[in-house]
């Protein structure tokens, strides 16, 4: 089956192109051939996971399959096509397939009666493919047309509603931004063409292979940066963009104009996992560079934007930008994780966030879908109402938590946890704390929507149809269960994983691990601190909004006046937030950080002088290049007159002008040869 | 001459001997028309099945060619024919076999347009069939024409039939003036060509053999004013053939007087003969040495520029379909000719024939397999363009780009083909198009960096031109899909080709879209196609 590891990307393609050209003709609207060509795919998957871990065949191919296939010759190489199929690929695939095929489903319900229902599920089939193909492609300049093609079907799905212009402007700011970390992915490549020969990854000539040529240094003012070390930091350009790390994670939140299940699809499982998986995919690159500079900077990147994200999530509102500022700081700890050398440890976060985070993102639709407000301070007894969506929420909430023992993300966060206490201590404080920070917004928002009484009596609130509750249900029961392939106990996964690299590159990730004092296994200590950091997070969250043990009325006097503005009890929240202001001052700092400096400063900053820029360029415009255009304009009508004048009608003139120009050729050639002119000259006087 | 040489232009004679039994056909059919013999064998389905045999054959004999060239077994010796002092006059190599399997294909497919465009019950219809069939045994054997004498024949033999052809829909007034026009302007640069022809075989010593006369065409002769007249008077005639600016007047009226799948014949088929005449004349006389080539070379590349920028300010202000694709197919020329070019400017040493010039050559280079490339290319494109412009202009009784508003609703599959057909033009990724433009400017460039500059600015300027022809090529396709304006007068009964039709579209939009995934294959053909020499 490994051999048609190539159809798991084009049966979507196939799909895409059936539902464009035929539309609302085809079963379901489209949905079916969809959902069809998405679960064919996921069955090769399941069957290709199967033969690899299962049945050998990861022996028999010692460890990576591989198919070349030349493609187009390029200055006297050839560029190659291909798929390569190893631990790292099968688990992409079987997340990327499982959760598509679930959001496909849930998204009958969820789009039923859009206008443009088909081409939905033709964008949501390509996305799928681009992310597939991005998977199995063993190419670099393949990995890069699939990234890309990624992030243009992610500018179609978020501006799906184009309608809205909020949606508009937030399709453009995903594109735009992550097109700034694809310059870098780009430069990356070229370096690595340049340095090695080869856009292929395995093989003999493959760039694997010559990491080790790689010698040069590049001189930034008083550093020097081993060329190698540049080519991870370039690649990692690409996987901020894309996997919305700080800076560029501006992005993210704005995607949540999308529809929901297009959240759930690229800010769960796809295309923000995409940038994990391009530094996972380009382990090596960071191993070769021994000075460890790369890798530390995407320690240090992800460990901030773990923090920095969590405590934004802290001060929203919305129930979805809740949840993509979660996304963005869970995407911190895996970028974090492989900082640290946690390379099994990051792609075992990856897939069981995958779960999780999709499932909270179809819960959360289904919570838009059944109150139609996605302002947690209109929701509150959501509980009872909607009894499904509530307890599947619950368990990826616990999931995200990392519970320990019982949920999937108790595993993974105690896997990361335990790199980072050997290998980097600054790291794994900010890793605790944003454990701590992430239980406490995530039962905020928990405790707002589902707990409490109804605070907006005037929406009527009903539970998801069936179609909805079976892809949460089943992506919440992985939530749980897709930690037992890899608990500290009996680690499957990372027994799997690490020979990946190849077997140089997986004895440097182990002496690196064990020069840190790093062992394998359960540790007491480690788990101790992890899961008291959840569930303090979780008890302040209980008694500030489940069992207010910090009452209001104890701090009105000082906020009276605000609370006599305020009376009106759907803003309680707002008084809730006031008063612990101080608590959140730091949440807040961050917000405000984020919206003035990065978002004002920076990007605004950027845009006013564009602005500046742009009436300088608005003045030279209108009158230099609007003169030439009109100039252009006017000289292309007068040639189009002129024209038309030669263009008589008439042939005896169609004639005379060929002879004229055979003419003037003759004139310019025996001009511009003078002694022919002479000869000319003499052939007269004789 | 060895009688067994004949079987490289089999296709030819084949084409020829069914050509003649068309004819007879509609003699015998029109005495009773409808039936008897007509009823089983009409013209309109005789000469296609005629025709789809004889590409087959043609086919096979560049496939059997590629495949000797592969094995080390192929001499360019071998495939000369009629062979007079060690000079052939019809050399058939590869690049030859190719373009007429080009110009075969082609016809075949103007073939299925006219089914379409004329309907059943056209006058004359065996002649219309076997005067395309003539025309392409032209194409095919001016491809192969090594000879003076025998391009000349070629030529005039192609232009002859595709005058009467412009010409055939006789109630037609503009019809009657294209091919009048086309014939006037024809048969002036045929004059000069043919004198040039007379002076480049007096000053040679009496050698009508490309092969001999490149020989002879050298040093002070080379240089000479006759030797300069001779060859710029030959220019004009195939620059007429190819529409090059400034031969290129008859081109508007005719491509929109003709009838279309005339137009398409016109715009695909002549060129390759054309084409291919071109080159071999081009890489036999062009001698950088003297600075008497350097000087065509100069000239070719201004003329180049000028038809590229001409064809497309001109076709943009276009409201007529077929006047747009008429008007851009000249400056599709002009692409073209920066790979002929290309292979010009990489002759730096004086060369004894074709096949020798293309041994200096670096292996691998990509001017001439480039050509071959975006000619095939462009008879998909082009064809397949015309093809749903037939169609939709016989539902529609309209070829103005207007009335193709809102197409998309009323005939998805044809509006998505020309919408891919268009995009292919404009030579965007990941169509044929694309891919026939990257060897073209790509091969330009390399070459360029190579103490060629003029072929780096050449290939930027096509490049700017693409660009420029993606605004009308994209503009037809925001028309069908979004309306002329607004929500646009979508005609109101769908639009459906027949089922032939439709099928020729779809191989055409298949392979226009296949071609890229086969890249490696297609160049590989292509570079022993033309590097046979080597082996």
């Amino acid at each position: 089956m490994i051999e048609y590891a190539w159809l798991i990307p084009v049966l979507p393609v196939i799909a895409f192109a059936l539902i464009i050209a035929f539309g609302r003709k085809l079963h379901g609207e489209g949905a079916s051939v969809a959902i069809g060509g998405m679960l064919a795919s996921l069955v090769i998957s399941f069957t290709i996971a199967a033969q690899w871990f299962l049945g050998g065949a990861s022996k028999l191919h010692d460890g990576l399959y591989s198919v070349v296939i030349p493609w187009m010759p390029v200055a006297g190489k050839t560029i190659d096509m291909g798929f390569s199929v190893d631990a790292l690929t099968i688990v992409m695939l079987i997340v990327v397939t499982v959760v598509a095929s679930m959001i496909m489903i849930y998204s009958i319900g969820y789009m039923h009666g859009d206008k443009r229902y088909p081409r939905y599920f033709a964008y949501l089939s390509l996305f799928s493919a681009a992310m597939l193909a991005l998977v199995v492609a063993n190419n670099i300049l393949l990995m890069f047309m699939s990234w890309e093609l990624v992030g243009l079907t992610s500018y179609l799905l978020i501006g799906f509603w184009f309608e809205k212009p909020s949606a508009m402007r937030a399709c453009k700011k995903a594109f735009l931004v992550t097109r700034v970390g694809d310059v870098g992915f780009l430069a990356g490549m070229i370096l690595l063409y340049l340095q090695t020969g080869s856009m292929n990854l395995f093989g003999e000539a493959g760039v694997f292979e010559h990491l080790n040529e790689i010698q040069g240094f590049v001189h930034v003012g008083p550093w020097m940066i081993p060329l190698i070390a540049l080519a991870g930091l370039l690649l990692f350009c690409g996987a901020v963009g894309k996997s919305a790390q700080f800076p560029l994670h501006v992005w993210l939140p704005d995607a949540m104009e999308g529809p929901t299940p297009v959240s759930a699809l690229i800010h769960a499982a796809t295309m923000v996992a995409a940038g994990v998986y391009l530094i996972a995919r380009m382990y090596p690159v960071f191993l070769a560079d021994t000075s460890h500079i790369a890798l530390n900077v995407v320690a240090y990147t992800g460990a901030f934007t773990a923090l920095f994200a969590a405590s934004i999530g802290i001060a929203q509102n919305d129930i979805k930008r809740i949840l993509a500022y979660s996304t963005v700081s869970q995407l911190g700890y895996m970028v974090m994780a492989l900082g640290v050398f946690g390379y099994a440890a990051a792609m075992f976060h990856l897939m069981t966030h995958a779960f999780f985070k999709a499932q909270l993102f179809l819960g959360s639709g289904s919570v838009i879908h059944g109150t139609g407000t996605q302002d947690i301070r209109e929701m509150g007894g959501l509980r009872k109402k909607m009894p499904w969506t509530y307890w599947t929420f619950l368990i990826s909430t616990l999931s995200l938590c990392g519970i320990p023992f019982v949920t999937a993300g108790g595993w993974s966060k105690e896997e990361i946890l335990t790199v980072a206490f050997f290998t980097n201590k600054p790291v794994f404080i900010a890793a605790v704390i944003g454990a701590f920070t992430t239980a406490f917004y995530m039962f905020r928002l928990v405790y707002k929507t589902f707990h409490g009484e109804p605070r907006n009596h005037e929406i009527h609130v009903h539970e998801s149809p069936k179609v909805m509750l079976v892809p949460m249900v089943v992506l919440a029961t992985l939530a749980v269960v897709a930690g037992y392939v890899g608990t500290p106990f009996a680690n499957g996964f990372e027994h799997n994983l690490a020979p990946v690299l190849g077997e140089h590159y997986e004895k440097a990730l182990k002496t690196a691990l064990e020069s840190s004092g790093f062992h394998a296994g359960f540790h007491w200590n480690i788990f101790w601190i992890g899961t008291l950091a959840a569930l303090s997070g979780i008890g302040l969250a209980t008694i500030i909004w489940l069992k207010p043990i910090l009452k209001i009325e104890k701090l009105e006097p000082a906020f009276g006046w605000l609370a006599k503005i305020v009376e009106n009890k759907y803003y309680i929240d707002e008084i809730y937030q006031a008063t612990i202001i101080r608590a959140l001052m730091l949440a807040a700092a961050m917000y405000w950080f984020d919206k003035w400096v990065i978002d004002y400063c920076i990007v605004n900053g950027v845009g006013y002088l564009s602005l500046i820029l742009a009436q300088i360029w608005g003045w030279f415009d209108n009158n230099i290049i609007d003169g030439l255009v009109n100039l252009s304009g006017w000289m292309t009508g007068f040639g189009g007159r002129v024209l038309r004048q030669f263009q008589t009608g008439v042939s005896q003139q169609y004639i005379f002008l060929m002879v004229v120009a055979l003419v003037l050729m003759s004139i310019v050639f025996l001009v511009g040869h003078l002694s022919e002119v002479k000869w000319v000259i003499g052939f007269f006087q004789q | 001459m060895q009688i067994g040489n004949l079987i490289f232009i089999l296709p030819a004679l084949c084409m020829s001997v069914a050509a003649i039994i068309v004819l007879l056909l509609g003699v015998v059919a029109s005495k009773r028309p409808h039936k008897g013999l007509d009823y089983f064998f009409p013209a309109q389905y005789a000469a296609p099945v005629f025709t789809a045999i004889v590409t087959g054959i043609a086919g096979w004999l560049a496939w059997t060619e590629l495949a000797a060239i592969k094995a080390g077994a192929f001499t360019e010796q071998a495939v000369g024919l009629f062979v007079v002092n060690g000079h052939a006059q019809l050399t058939v190599d590869p690049f030859a076999a190719i373009l007429s399997f080009i110009a075969f294909a082609g016809t075949l497919v103007v073939m299925f347009l006219s089914q379409d465009h004329f309907g059943e019950d056209m006058l004359h219809k065996a002649e219309y069939y076997s005067l395309l069939m003539f025309a392409s045994v032209a194409a095919s054997l001016a491809a192969a024409a090594s000879d003076l004498i025998a391009i000349y024949l070629c030529i005039e033999f192609l232009s002859l039939t595709s005058y009467i052809l412009a010409a055939f829909s006789k109630t037609d007034r503009r019809s009657a003036e294209a091919g009048l026009k086309y014939f006037l302007y024809g048969a002036a640069c045929s004059a000069v060509m043919l004198y040039g022809m007379s002076i480049l075989f007096g000053i040679t010593g009496g050698n009508t053999a490309l092969s001999a006369i490149a020989i002879g065409f050298k040093g002070e002769l080379a240089n000479s004013a006759a030797g300069w007249v001779a060859i710029m008077f030959v220019l004009v005639g195939l620059g007429f053939k190819l529409a090059l600016v400034p031969f290129h007047f008859w081109a508007p009226d005719t491509y929109e007087g003709a009838p279309t799948p005339v137009t398409a014949f016109l715009s695909v088929v002549s060129k390759a003969a054309g084409l291919a005449v071109i080159v071999r004349f081009l890489t036999v006389v062009a001698n950088p040495a003297s600075p008497a080539s350097s000087m065509w070379y100069w000239m070719l590349i201004v003329l180049t520029a000028v038809t590229m920028f001409y064809g497309n300010m001109v076709a943009i202000w276009q409201t007529n379909i077929k006047r747009m694709l008429a008007y851009s197919s000249i400056a599709q020329v002009g692409y073209l000719m920066i790979g002929v070019l290309t292979a010009m400017s990489s002759q730096v040493v004086p060369v004894d024939s074709f096949s020798a010039a293309l041994r200096n050559n670096n292996k691998g280079a990509w001017d001439l397999p480039g050509v071959l490339i975006y000619m095939f290319a462009y008879l998909l494109m082009n064809l397949g363009a015309f093809a749903v412009v037939v169609v939709v202009g016989k539902r529609l009784k309209s070829e103005a780009i207007d009335s193709y508003s809102g197409l998309m609703k009323c005939a998805p599959f044809l509006a998505s083909a020309l919408a891919v057909f268009l995009i292919s033009l404009a030579g965007i990724p990941p169509t044929a198009g694309f891919l026939g433009k990257l060897f073209i400017f790509g091969g330009a460039i390399m070459t360029g960096m190579d103490r060629h500059p003029e072929l780096i600015v050449l290939a930027a300027l096509g490049i700017i031109n693409s660009v420029i022809s993606a605004y009308y090529y994209l503009n037809v396709v925001r028309v069908m899909y979004f309306g002329f304006s607004g929500e646009g007068e979508a005609p109101a009964e769908p639009v459906r080709g027949t089922f032939a039709m439709n099928t020729v579209i779809a191989v055409m939009l298949f392979l226009t879209l296949a071609m890229i995934i086969f890249a490696r294959p297609v160049s590989d053909m292509a570079s022993s196609a033309v590097y046979s020499g080597l082996k």
